[in-house]
């Protein structure tokens, strides 16, 4: 290690949500005695592109369309051959490496998943901006999230309750930029800063929003007494999604066009993405270096000392040479997976043989998504149809079902109407996305949407191949009315469940992340409650005989359940998030305090949501936000305090 | 989407747009994609044989590219060549296909030319100009041809919808047996031609990706419930149906 | 600014133009408000006028004997005043035009046509002096450049302290609006030299459109832009009070379908117009070359602790002006740059260099900064270096144009300067290209029934948004440095991006059947900057 390392106040580690915000914090705190804060921010991925017409050229000629496809680093050679996880410098695991063939074979999967019981199926990107292909969605989380052990004394509570974060959820709202609206959103006990109103008005519901939320407006106690609310629902209002996505200009971005597009691109930048606030911390003086992968923390007297990280060029390498940077403050914010994967790697010639920060033995485990559960189907013909693939992905979905007593026995749930039709569901996913599978099997006389039999289609025959007007009015008539509807659920902590070290290495010679994951019967039990919901809902829209929702064969998260004598074949998917790893709490018992600073290291914060000890069922992205703006307080303070 | 698309661009206001004869209503060009029978009785073309195989540059090729395109895709004509105006007094396959901004036609006949390997697109725009009266004889035709000829009019109906190329032998494979659910392998054919994918239109949408709405639109039906069918927007992007 | 009577009525031609009136109230101190005339500011030709050359301008060369343009011809056109409305053909119909073999290719000239007639109306001088006129100078103030005519973004969205905007008629009204809204920082400044133009910066003034960063000239300066209105879009903007951010979200405002006036040749109404400039700081040097239009001007930057106004020469360097027309609702987008702004990919590839350029160095060897890079960050100007963009210069954007012009343009361009004095600061700009909606069987989504919705529906009938632009992709080298390219939404494209622009009216987001529920603004984004 050389002494030529770069210095400064703040080192931060991945330029996400959270890198970013805290950069941006920093980067514009008035000076403290006369100096302003020094901030390097290390990114391991590409840095901030001067538009966005490479990523968005990429999205629209990729011929499979999944979350990642518009991100570097490339997936495939431009033969179509898949690069091997082997051969790239900064990888991540896809979407594409999640089928039955593929999610244990170390050549095709970053994540080590060999010996994991189910799939944990949640991507993430490594790049400046981090995760920006999210949706966008920004739900609060509710007062009872954070204090789980008022119905499983098992669970653990936040150090840190609703009321404290408030006020942090108020200053994320405003750098995402989030359309929403109070009234709407002051449910399961949600309250808002007096006189608080979102910063943008909310974003307008779709037309099958509204429709079914009419469907929903009448119900009988004995419908939904599955529910376990402990109190009579006779409704289920359909309430829009708050969303970092302007319905206004915002600081000089333009309005949501309705792109269909929130995952992975918005080709006008209507929704937030960090790279935003990345550039407004560039522009305060923080200095972004790409291309660099942190590789080891140093600490000394049970201090950070620095940290060591390799810089490449190119999407998958070669190494171009070695770096360390000192500072007296450093920030881990390079997600769930890839933080803890870099505390454990952090030895230190053998001093830390069990990895950094980590005296609690909670580095890596209870690694938590939020698994949802994917229904679709048709709505009847004598209906108004659903007019899919117009406006955001989702605009909104039934959250009051997210508290209540039955989280005592079973995981709870949020419901999500999606605008994109049967786009990512189609055939259970396994024969490609809408509306290009619909297309094809009324062309080419296939049925991998099992739309194509006579019973649905109402032609002349099962399997028809058509050409001319009868083509155009059966697809008009069969895609306008396909909806789909997703569960996402809470997950439970286990400690079983956990980020480790593979043997296998990436180009950088670095040991992969390693998984160990399965899903418990809590969370399972809500996943049946969802499918009892699923329907009521399909009945109330008329869509009992017309459920398409499968499992496709040999799906690695399969699992069967017999409900209401009724055996179904039940899967999950991944919601994108990645919470757990390195949660808050005691030192006994967890990794990081509220401030989300580690217990063992007085200057070490690990950031993101792998400090989540419980998850909720709100998307994850706007506490880690608010969070993050509450540890840029503590560091501040610190630098304050400190001569 | 207007009447009469070459006037439409002029600068003179409605009062003192003149109305030559030779230019046919909207209503006449829905009525199917040829001309009305005044035009109609014409012999379909003998014995052409494509020596040459079939010319991008030629305005008869694109003719019959469009109304096999037009026909096997029930959309009407206008819709793959927006600059395409008819004049009754000529023949459909004299008629100028039109240069638009976007000339995604023009890709898609070089497209389908450079990868027809078993050099079936001249057999189907054959099949176009012997039929060019009527779309539901070319659809015939088309589905009484060799696998060859019939696997490349799916392809080129794919390409239309979708902006997708499928080849003709991997849709030959998978409709083997009828039914079937299986992945069918495919390429973008570019960013362009992903953006003028026909399907999304026709379902009241737009690509994901790719929307030329404004805010607001997605709570909205997409369609004037004062339109009659013929006048929505799907009446107005497909042929008569039937 | 003087009215010049007898000269003008000399070039009246046989089909009886309506010629360019300039407002006669200037010439004394004395003056009372003038008479009421039933139009302000600019006035337009609505005579039809096509372009009389002869030949096809598509091709790679311009038409043998086509220049020098005959005096006649000549004469006609730059004197033909500012074009109402578009005046393009198919060519059916036996219009003179149409020579161009492709419908396409001589709409595109008819635009083309009259982009460089509007260009050449707008920068001829304030007081009527024609354009091609001896006395014409580099440094001559330009009409779009009075403040009769046009008005600045900033000096309409003000914040509410100083609301409401004036626009007087009366050159004792405007004058004192002017010397209202003077920031203190220029007070001085301003008394010393009170004819320079005044530029108040704000983020928009040096970052390009959406923060994709500022430009730095091969002096280590920052690239200025500004955005101006005409009268008729002031006078739509103050009557449905859309000059304040609580204006626009009043209940009044929450069906308003914004809708600008257009302009048309019936009744020659000029209609709104909107205007977008970008401006290099000339050095001593380069102002004495007199090869940029150019003014002397005070430059107040941005907000911020310390906001110094800084007396520089600016030079012009591109200029976009957006007309709505009764036929055009999407508007007709034109755009203008200094010849020597930037190279185009091609001459670089092949080496075809012809230095000095404003955005490109020569010069440098292996050390040239990487193509249509933005500047490192901080972008952000320091008030102590003034328009300075580091202290040591050590970065100049290094700029080629992605999209050569095409041949049709550069023939335009050919003619006209054929057509100008050889000596006329106008020979250093050239048309880039005009974007027009070519309406061509677009993906519309809306109704095909002219007239209100029935009750009980909020469908609207609106002008289809991007409809197949032509040409589909178009940017400026200074304006749209950083998004030129031909990827759909993400490149450049006119109408594409400003088909995004809304305002703050509530409605939009709580939709009720039956009622509209609008914000989109007409294709400006100035509605968004109301305070």
């Amino acid at each position: 290690m050389t002494d030529n390392c770069i210095e400064c106040d703040v080192a931060i580690i991945g330029s996400g949500f959270a890198g970013s915000l805290i950069a941006k914090e920093l980067s514009q705190t008035p000076p403290i005695r006369g100096n302003r804060l020094r901030v390097v921010v290390l990114e391991a991925g590409a840095g901030v592109q001067p538009n966005i017409n490479d990523y968005l050229k990429r999205f629209y000629t990729a011929s499979i369309k999944v979350p990642e496809s518009p991100y570097p680093p490339a997936l495939t050679e431009p033969n179509g051959k898949l690069i091997g996880p082997a051969n790239i410098a900064a990888g991540r695991p896809t979407s594409r490496t999640l089928s039955h063939s593929s999610w244990k074979d170390l050549k095709q999967a970053y994540l080590d998943q060999t010996d994991s019981k189910l799939p944990f199926k949640s991507t993430y990107e490594r790049l400046a901006g981090g995760t920006s292909h999210w949706l966008g969605q920004t739900p609060r989380l509710v007062p009872h999230d954070f204090q789980m052990s008022m119905y499983r004394k098992d669970l653990p509570d936040w150090p840190i309750n609703y009321k404290t974060l408030s006020p942090y959820y108020d200053k994320a709202e405003a750098e995402l930029g989030v359309s929403g609206d109070v009234e709407e959103q002051s449910f399961c006990d949600i309250s808002f800063s007096k006189g608080y109103t979102y910063p943008m008005p909310r974003i307008p519901p779709s037309v099958f929003d509204q429709d079914a939320s009419n469907a929903l407006a009448q119900l009988t106690a004995d419908e939904t007494n599955f529910l376990g609310m402990g109190k009579p629902v006779t409704a289920l209002r359909l309430r829009s999604l708050p969303a970092a996505r302007n319905s206004q200009p915002y600081r000089n971005r333009r309005a949501c066009a309705g792109n269909t597009n929130c995952i992975p691109i918005c080709p006008i930048q209507a929704k937030y993405d960090p790279t935003i606030t990345l550039s407004e911390a560039t522009n305060g003086g923080a200095k972004l270096i790409d291309h660099a992968v942190a590789n080891e923390i140093l600490v000394e007297n049970n201090l950070v000392s620095g940290i060591n990280f390799i810089t490449y060029k190119g999407d998958a390498g070669p190494q171009t040479g070695t770096g360390c940077i000192k500072a007296k403050v450093y920030v881990i914010a390079a997600n769930g997976i890839e933080t803890p994967r870099l505390l454990l790697m952090s030895k230190n010639g053998g001093r830390t043989p069990n990895g950094v920060a980590n005296s609690s033995d909670m580095v890596g485990r209870n690694l938590m998504d939020h698994p949802q559960y994917v229904t679709w189907g048709l709505l009847p013909p004598s209906s108004k149809p659903a007019y899919p693939y117009r406006g955001p992905l989702i605009t909104s979905a039934i959250g009051d079902l997210c508290d209540g007593p039955f989280r005592a026995t079973r995981a709870a749930f949020r419901v999500s109407f999606g605008n994109e039709g049967w786009n990512f569901v189609v055939g259970g996913g396994a024969f490609g996305a809408d509306p290009h599978v619909t297309t094809l099997d009324f062309v080419n006389g296939m049925n991998s949407s099992r739309l194509n039999t006579r019973a649905v289609s109402q032609l002349a025959s099962d399997n028809s191949a058509l050409f001319g007007a009868g083509l155009a009015e059966t697809l008009r008539d069969l895609i306008s009315r396909q909806f789909r509807i997703a569960f996402a659920c809470e997950q439970d902590p286990d400690p079983i469940n956990r980020v480790t070290l593979s043997t296998v290495t990436d180009a950088l010679n670095l040991p992969r992340p390693k998984i160990a994951y399965d899903i418990s019967d809590y969370t399972k039990q809500g996943i049946v409650t969802a499918v009892r919901l699923k329907r009521l809902i399909f009945k109330k829209l008329g869509a009992t005989k017309l459920d398409f929702t499968e499992r496709a064969a040999g799906d690695p998260a399969g699992f069967d359940e017999k409900i209401d004598d009724q055996l179904e074949q039940l899967t999950y998917g991944g919601a994108g998030h990645v919470m757990g790893t390195y949660r808050m709490g005691d030192p006994k018992t967890s990794v990081v305090d509220s401030w989300q600073r580690s217990h063992d290291h007085q200057n070490l914060y690990l950031v993101g949501s792998g400090t989540f000890p419980t998850v909720g069922t709100a998307n994850p992205t706007l506490t880690l936000s608010a969070l993050a703006l509450r540890t840029a307080e503590n560091i501040v303070a610190f630098f304050k305090s400190h001569a | 989407m207007r009447e009469l698309p070459k006037q439409r661009h002029d600068d003179r206001s409605d009062a003192t747009r003149l109305e030559p004869e030779s230019f046919v209503s909207r209503r006449r060009m829905l009525a199917g994609t040829v001309a009305t029978t005044a035009a109609a009785a014409v012999a379909p073309i003998a014995g052409a044989a494509y020596a040459a195989g079939p010319d991008v540059s030629s305005p008869q090729d694109m003719m019959a590219f469009l109304l096999l395109s037009a026909a096997l895709a029930g959309v009407h004509v206008v819709n793959l060549a927006p600059e395409f105006s008819q004049d009754i007094k000529k023949d459909i396959l004299d008629q100028d296909p039109g240069v638009d901004p976007i000339n995604v036609k023009n890709d898609y006949f070089r497209w389908i030319n450079a990868h027809d390997s078993t050099s079936s697109f001249g057999k189907l725009l054959q099949i176009a100009k012997d039929n060019r009266q009527s779309g539901i004889n070319i659809i015939a035709a088309v589905n009484a041809s060799d696998d060859s000829a019939k696997f490349l009019a799916r392809s080129i109906v794919l390409l239309w919808y979708l902006g997708s190329w499928y080849e003709p032998a991997d849709l030959k494979a998978n409709a083997a047996t009828p039914g079937t659910r299986a992945v069918t392998p495919s390429v973008v054919v570019s960013s362009k031609a992903y953006t003028q994918g026909l399907v999304w239109q026709i379902v009241g949408a737009h690509p994901m990706g790719y929307s030329n709405l404004q805010f607001g639109y997605w709570s909205r039906d997409p369609n004037d419930p004062n339109d009659a069918v013929q006048n929505s927007n799907f009446g107005v992007i497909t042929a008569t149906i039937p | 600014m003087r009215f010049n009577g007898p000269n003008r009525t000399e070039l009246a031609i046989a089909v009886g133009l309506i010629w360019l009136l300039m407002f006669p109230a200037q010439s004394t101190a004395q003056t009372a408000a003038t008479p009421a005339t039933t139009q302000v500011g600019l006035q337009c030709n609505g005579t039809r006028l096509l372009d009389p050359f002869n030949g096809s301008l598509a091709g790679p060369n311009l038409p043998a004997g086509l220049l020098p343009i005959d005096a006649s011809v000549k004469d006609k056109i730059l004197k033909s005043g500012l074009p109402c409305q578009e005046n393009v053909s198919t060519g059916a119909q036996g219009d003179l035009a149409g020579v161009e073999s492709v419908g396409l290719e001589n709409l595109q000239r008819g635009f083309d046509f009259y982009s460089w007639r509007t260009f050449i109306a707008l920068n001829s001088p304030a007081d009527g002096t024609p354009i091609d006129s001896a006395s014409t100078q580099a440094d001559t103030p330009t009409r779009w450049e009075d403040m009769n005519n046009f008005k600045q973004l900033l000096d309409v969205m003000l914040p509410a302290d100083l609301q409401p905007p004036r626009w007087p008629t009366d050159l004792n009204g405007m004058t004192a609006e002017r010397e209202r809204l003077m920031p203190k920082e220029c007070r001085d400044l301003h008394r010393q030299m009170p004819d320079r133009m005044i530029v108040k910066m704000i983020e928009e003034s040096f970052n390009e459109p959406f923060k994709t960063g500022p430009l730095i000239d091969q002096n280590g300066h920052y690239a200025v832009f500004d955005i101006l209105m005409n009268r008729q879009m002031f006078k739509y903007i103050m009557d449905h009070h859309l000059n304040t951010k609580a204006g626009q979200m009043s209940g009044a405002n929450s069906d308003l379908l914004v809708d600008f006036p257009p302009g048309q040749n019936s009744g020659a109404e000029f209609g709104a117009f909107m205007l977008k400039v970008s401006w290099k700081i000339l050095t001593d040097g380069e102002a004495a070359t007199k090869n940029f239009h150019m003014r002397k001007a005070l430059v107040l930057m941005p907000p911020g602790a310390d906001r110094p106004c800084v007396p520089e020469t600016l030079g012009l360097i591109g200029f976009h002006a957006v007309h709505k027309t009764a036929t055009r609702p999407q508007w007709i987008w034109t755009s203008f740059e200094h010849s020597k702004n930037v190279p185009d990919k091609d001459e670089v590839a092949a080496s075809k260099l012809v230095g000095p350029y404003n955005f490109f160095s020569v010069k440098c060897q292996a050390d040239c900064p990487a193509v249509n890079a933005t500047p490192p960050t901080p972008w952000d100007p320091d008030p102590a270096l003034r328009l300075r963009f580091r202290k040591d210069d050590s970065f100049k954007s290094q700029i080629v144009r992605e999209t050569p012009l095409t041949d049709a343009a550069k023939n335009m361009n050919a003619i006209f300067h054929n057509m100008l004095p050889s000596n006329s600061v106008w020979q250093n700009y050239m048309l880039i290209s005009t974007q027009w909606p070519s309406e061509f069987a677009c993906a519309s989504l809306h109704s095909h029934v002219p007239g209100a919705p029935a009750p009980g529906t909020d469908f609207i009938k609106q002008p289809d948004m991007t409809c197949s632009p032509a040409p589909t992709f178009m940017a400026n080298s200074t304006l749209e440095t950083y998004s030129q390219g031909d990827v759909p939404l993400a490149s450049s494209s006119c109408i594409a991006c400003h088909g995004n622009a809304v305002g703050f009216q509530k409605g939009a987001s709580a939709p009720k059947p039956g009622q509209m529920h609008l914000n989109q603004s007409d294709f400006t984004f100035m509605l968004e900057k109301a305070q």
